[in-house]
């Protein structure tokens, strides 16, 4: 086969320039190039209005009964009271095992038995659940979850509380030559607050309406929140009246 | 018969003008070369006004793995191609790899120039938000690193050790040119460990405002996304999974795609 060297060239050479960038387009990052250090880094944490949704990938949802959900973890739960949330027909429609019992180490090299549950609550207005049909976009849109964890019995609930608070950890690191600076950084206004039932401390956020809590003495660590962040499924002082009702279950063991 | 000879030419032989043994050997190569370039996705035809009537106006785009639960997400990209023609108090740009727990709450981190909620950044910045305990979101920037077009940054979040029964997500960002990584560390709790993950742009006009998009290269092309099974200490560029599996969101004018996913912005919110 013979062809003009001219046009070969030019084909080659075209050819040649779209593989490179096919190449180009798949390439893992250069290397580091020399560094220019900046002047000053600062780190405030400011409040945003809005965000996007998540990106999610609705599934049936399974949930098991309070019992069988005791009988996983092999731990009692406090069950939440549904009663004091007043009016709107709430109700526990089931309990999702979110962690299945396991030994775990943690990072201050505590060894401690591992396990997460949630209760999910709707109200008799939002769609019926159907156990293995529902969606959880359906069902995570208009429900409250109590969250139940195993604490392995590091800190009280005060220090539970100070910890969860604490605003986040900033560095920012060298790499030409390993340095490091960390601070941590200051949130322009905390939406928490610490409110003190018996001793336990509820780390509350009252425009969620989000809670945070550790009883002491049942060695678990409660969160209470609408699923999603979405919706008005219940007031502050709602939220905080099914919160005392579990630290009074939690304490007293009832 | 075409012979290869020694010859500074990378061709072969030019001597009788026949095809050389080695092109005969390059030609194949390039045309599938050439035949993956088409077969990737490209740029769509994309709509290039934008507006606001003066709520919060957001074009929003992500790809994302959506099949299993992961404990975190890294990705690359090139800052290449972002043209901020708003001023800078009327909006912002974003791009980011993010943590959706499955309680709803999330972490992200990656780049952003422009103003969230009173804060401006008048360059392209590192940049960080978080959704955490219903609080509403909440960011930072790294300020005094002005990210140049043509870093090929990295990003990344992930759920590291417990501790005290709470778990801590960990996200870092890079900038190859400054040679830095800035790392932010939280607490988010006891049941936010895993969720799903994604890559995302996000462009935001707060004030009224009707006039050309801001430009991303009409896509920003991440690369190398991974997720991680399991929490760990170790970040997810070094003990990742390449995503299998790819959900998108549909609409202009922004779009956003890896290797093998491609998804376009979608109007959401507004005033």
């Amino acid at each position: 086969m013979k062809t003009d060297r001219k046009n070969l060239l030019a084909l080659t050479a075209s050819l040649a320039a779209a593989i490179l960038l096919v190449f180009a387009s798949i390439q893992a990052p250069s290397s580091m190039q020399p560094g220019i250090v900046g002047s000053s880094s600062s780190t405030q944490i400011t409040s945003d209005i809005a965000s996007p949704p998540p990106l999610t990938n609705p599934s049936p949802v399974v949930l098991n009964t309070v019992a069988s959900a005791e009988a996983i973890v092999g731990a009692p739960l406090i069950v939440p009271n549904t009663a004091v949330l007043g009016g709107g027909g709430y109700q526990i429609v089931g309990v999702q095992v979110g962690m299945r019992p396991q030994n775990y180490t943690d990072a201050n090299g505590v060894t401690y038995r591992d396990w997460e549950v949630e209760f999910v609550i709707t109200k008799s207005s939002s769609p019926a659940f159907v156990n293995g049909s529902t969606l959880s976009s359906v069902l995570y849109n208009s429900a409250i979850i109590v969250s139940e964890a195993a604490e392995p019995n590091e800190l009280n609930s005060h220090e539970s509380a100070l910890s969860f608070m604490a605003p986040p950890t900033s560095c920012l690191t060298h790499l030409n030559n390993g340095s490091q600076s960390c601070s941590t950084i200051s949130e322009s206004s905390s939406p928490y607050h610490l409110v003190q039932v018996g001793n336990t401390y509820v780390v509350a956020n009252p425009s969620a309406p989000f809670a945070y809590f550790q009883i002491d003495s049942a060695r678990m660590i409660i969160e209470i929140e609408t699923a999603g962040g979405g919706g008005v499924l219940m007031s502050y002082q709602q939220m905080m009246n099914l919160a005392d009702t579990m630290i009074s279950s939690g304490t007293t063991g009832s | 018969m075409a012979t290869l000879e020694a010859t500074p030419h990378a061709w072969g032989n030019d001597k009788d003008g026949s095809v050389p043994t080695i092109g005969l050997l390059i030609i194949p190569l390039l045309l599938i070369s050439a035949a993956f370039l088409f077969l990737q996705p490209q740029p769509v035809a994309a709509a290039s006004q934008c507006s606001s009537n003066g709520g919060y106006t957001y074009y929003y785009a992500a790809v994302g793995d959506t099949g299993s639960s992961a404990y975190g997400v890294g990705a690359n990209t090139t800052m290449s191609s972002w043209t901020f023609n708003t001023p800078v108090s009327e909006g912002h740009q974003l791009w980011y790899v993010d943590m959706s727990y499955s309680t709803g709450n999330w972490v992200q981190m990656g780049y952003g120039i422009g103003t969230l909620d009173g804060t401006s950044a008048s360059s392209i910045e590192l940049y960080y938000e978080y959704g955490i305990g219903g609080s509403e979101p909440y960011y930072a920037f790294l300020s005094g690193y002005p990210i140049p077009a043509g870093d090929h940054g990295y990003a990344e979040v992930w759920t590291t050790s417990q501790s005290g029964g709470d778990w801590y997500a960990e996200a870092k960002g890079y900038s190859p040119y400054y040679s830095i990584s800035w790392s932010i560390t939280e607490n988010v709790g006891s049941s936010n460990k895993e969720g799903t993950v994604s890559i995302s742009t996000e462009a935001e006009y707060a004030t009224p405002y009707s006039g050309n998009c801001d430009v991303y290269g009409q896509y920003n092309y991440s690369r190398l996304p991974v997720y991680t099974t399991s929490a760990s200490t170790s970040e997810p560029k070094s003990v990742g999974t390449l995503w299998s599996t790819c959900s998108t969101y549909n609409n202009a004018p922004y779009s956003v795609y890896v290797p093998y996913c491609y998804g376009s912005g979608e109007f959401w919110g507004g005033s």
